[in-house]
């Protein structure tokens, strides 16, 4: 199996193949991520979209070795939600008449509850600090590690376990029952 | 203690992702367990709902078009450094090259074996840059515009074979191709639109005196009467310009040339889009579900065209000599091409080619069907009020106005797409 940093080192080096396969591996990834912080599915598609045009813009600039990959990409990733917060800020509230979130279920009835625990998730994210919600999304829906998540948002690895902690408690709260 | 257990807790999430267990990391914590596991099975639990969102299949599948689209587009742009060169000696020595490239191609069965490429082959890319290379041998508009014509047809026995094995991905990619060049074409002809409808130059009458006969020729008097026109040579027919008593001018004469050929490729387009829609239908019965929709949407392209193409007529009125303009002319039912969508698909400002609305967006998109050709309404509720590409439909209905489609292949691939991620 060909590993990753090889892959990247072939986009950087201008192979759109290598670049397609880096999509693959984290289409899903980003616009999860996205789509909890953004709380709206079209919202979501085209601002992951845009994720992945801006990196395969930005790929040949990209220095081997210096950052992870996954952490270069969802650093755009997070511009792209934070540039969109600021210039929709009302937005981003969640409207009763808000297309439900696409899920993996194929039976109805599971495609109702998987929808109905995601909405419990985007409820309980909703009340968390805005620094808790960025900790909370890279580190358990992106599923980066601690020090990514820390070069990501600029911020110290202590820091961001205190963040990680705090919201952690908060989220056990307003899951309670639930889990 | 605090810190301790901030500590513990991100040291234990660690060793989950690494495939540890909440009890192995418990039985290490016996003093915090209790809380420990609470906070573990939260993080779990976060993790495993946010794991069921997922993006919608044909979201993914436009987006990776949308992608390549850009690759495409991004491979094209960084080949200008090398044009101006190209550019200087274009008909030197380019075409000299591109049929030494050919003869190499052609001397080792490369090019042969690419002119039956299909999109998901690796040689596709030879076949299409083969397909460049004879355009770059194409030096007039209406050669280039036959060339678009035979590649749409080509580009649409593509479509067919994608749909029918199911390669949904390269059926809306390809449709995007087979859209610009019926643009092509389609310019070409608006060129001839555009050079027919410009203002005649002034008559000859006044610019070419010439002396007639006169009996006795008197100094001190001055010519009372105006030039006369010479009468049309004896063999030649005259028509309906020069029984009227004006002689036709050359450049008059250069448009009746090149308004035949807009005749003869509206004629060539026009029978090109019903095999083309042929082809494509008879693909339909065979293609596996998931790529019905998109064909479908290639055929509502080329359904769209066609209808679009009967209600213009064949021929092309002469021009008048010293008549204006209609007021209908190609500046008004020629879309500018500022507010036409970017065929590439690339974001623009007017977000025409953006993908559809999601499920429960309250939009109903408008298909195009034989029955009800697009018209300005119905597409256009996907775009933005402000966007006004289209004109009115009295000026696409009124038979007589002899002016190109006025929905671009552009915007109709836009629609499309809009509709196919319905």
């Amino acid at each position: 199996m060909v590993n990753e940093e090889y892959i990247v080192q072939q986009a950087v080096d201008g192979s759109q193949g290598a670049f397609t396969q880096l999509y693959d591996v984290y289409f899903d990834r980003i616009y999860r991520y996205v789509y909890v912080r953004v709380r709206r599915q079209d919202v979501a598609e085209d601002l992951t979209q845009e994720v992945f045009i801006k990196a395969l813009k930005a790929i040949g600039s990209y220095k081997m070795g210096k950052t992870p990959f996954a952490s270069w990409l969802f650093r755009i990733a997070h511009n792209q939600v934070i540039d969109h917060v600021r210039k929709h800020k009302k937005g981003l509230e969640t409207s009763l008449d808000e297309a439900p979130p696409s899920v993996g279920a194929e039976d109805p009835v599971a495609i109702i509850e998987q929808r109905f625990e995601v909405a419990e998730l985007k409820a309980a994210i909703m009340e968390l600090s805005p620094a808790q919600q960025e900790v909370i999304s890279l580190r358990f829906i992106a599923d980066l590690p601690i020090a990514e998540v820390a070069r990501v948002l600029g911020k110290s690895e202590g820091t961001v376990k205190a963040l990680q902690f705090n919201a952690t408690m908060s989220l056990r709260k307003l899951l309670a029952g639930r889990i | 203690m605090a810190r301790q257990i901030e500590e513990i807790f991100n040291e234990c999430i660690e060793r989950l992702r690494q495939g540890d267990s909440i009890e192995n990391c418990l039985a290490n914590y016996p003093e915090v367990a209790p809380e420990l596991e609470m906070l573990l099975r939260t993080a779990l639990n976060v993790n495993w709902r946010a794991s069921m969102v997922r993006p919608r299949p044909e979201f993914k599948a436009y987006a990776r078009a949308q992608l390549r689209n850009v690759q495409y587009a991004m491979s094209q742009e960084r080949q200008p450094s090398r044009q101006p060169r190209l550019f200087s000696l274009r008909h030197a020595w380019v075409p000299a090259l591109a049929m030494v490239v050919i003869l190499l191609f052609s001397s080792v069965g490369t090019a042969a074996a690419a002119a039956n490429a299909m999109p998901d082959e690796p040689l596709y890319s030879v076949k299409l840059v083969t397909e460049q290379v004879r355009m770059s041998f194409a030096f007039s508009d209406e050669a280039r515009a036959d060339l678009n014509v035979k590649l749409a047809e080509t580009r649409s026995q593509e479509i067919a074979t994608m749909a029918t094995h199911g390669k949904t991905e390269q059926v809306i990619v390809v449709t995007d191709r087979l859209a610009q060049h019926i643009e092509a074409v389609e310019q070409a002809i608006r060129k001839v639109e555009e050079a027919k409808q410009a203002p005649p130059p002034p008559k000859l009458a006044i610019t070419a005196p010439a002396p007639a006969p006169t009996p006795a020729p008197t100094p001190a008097q001055p010519p009372t009467t105006a030039p006369t026109v010479p009468p049309p040579p004896p063999d030649k027919p005259k028509d309906a310009t020069e029984r009227a008593g004006v002689q036709q001018t050359p450049s008059q004469e250069s448009t009746r040339v090149t308004v035949a050929e807009a005749e003869k490729l509206r004629r060539t387009l026009k029978a090109t889009i019903s095999k083309n829609l042929t082809v494509l239908e008879n693909a339909r019965d065979k293609s596996p579900e998931q790529s019905k929709q998109a064909l479908q949407k290639a055929i509502d392209l080329a359904k769209t065209r066609q209808l679009q193409w009967q209600q213009q007529p064949d021929t092309v009125p002469p021009v008048k000599p010293g008549t204006q303009p209609p007021t209908t002319g190609p500046g008004q039912t020629t879309p500018n091409p500022q507010n036409v969508p970017d065929s590439t698909g690339t974001k623009g400002s007017q977000e025409p080619t953006q993908r559809p609305d999601s499920q429960g967006s309250g939009k109903t998109p408008v298909t195009p069907s034989p029955t009800t050709p697009v018209s300005p309404k119905g597409p256009s509720s996907y775009s933005p009020p402000s966007t006004s590409t289209t004109t009115p439909p009295s000026s696409s209905t009124d038979s007589t106005n002899n002016t190109l489609p006025t929905v671009p292949s552009s915007r109709v691939l836009a629609l499309t797409k809009q509709t196919l991620l319905r």
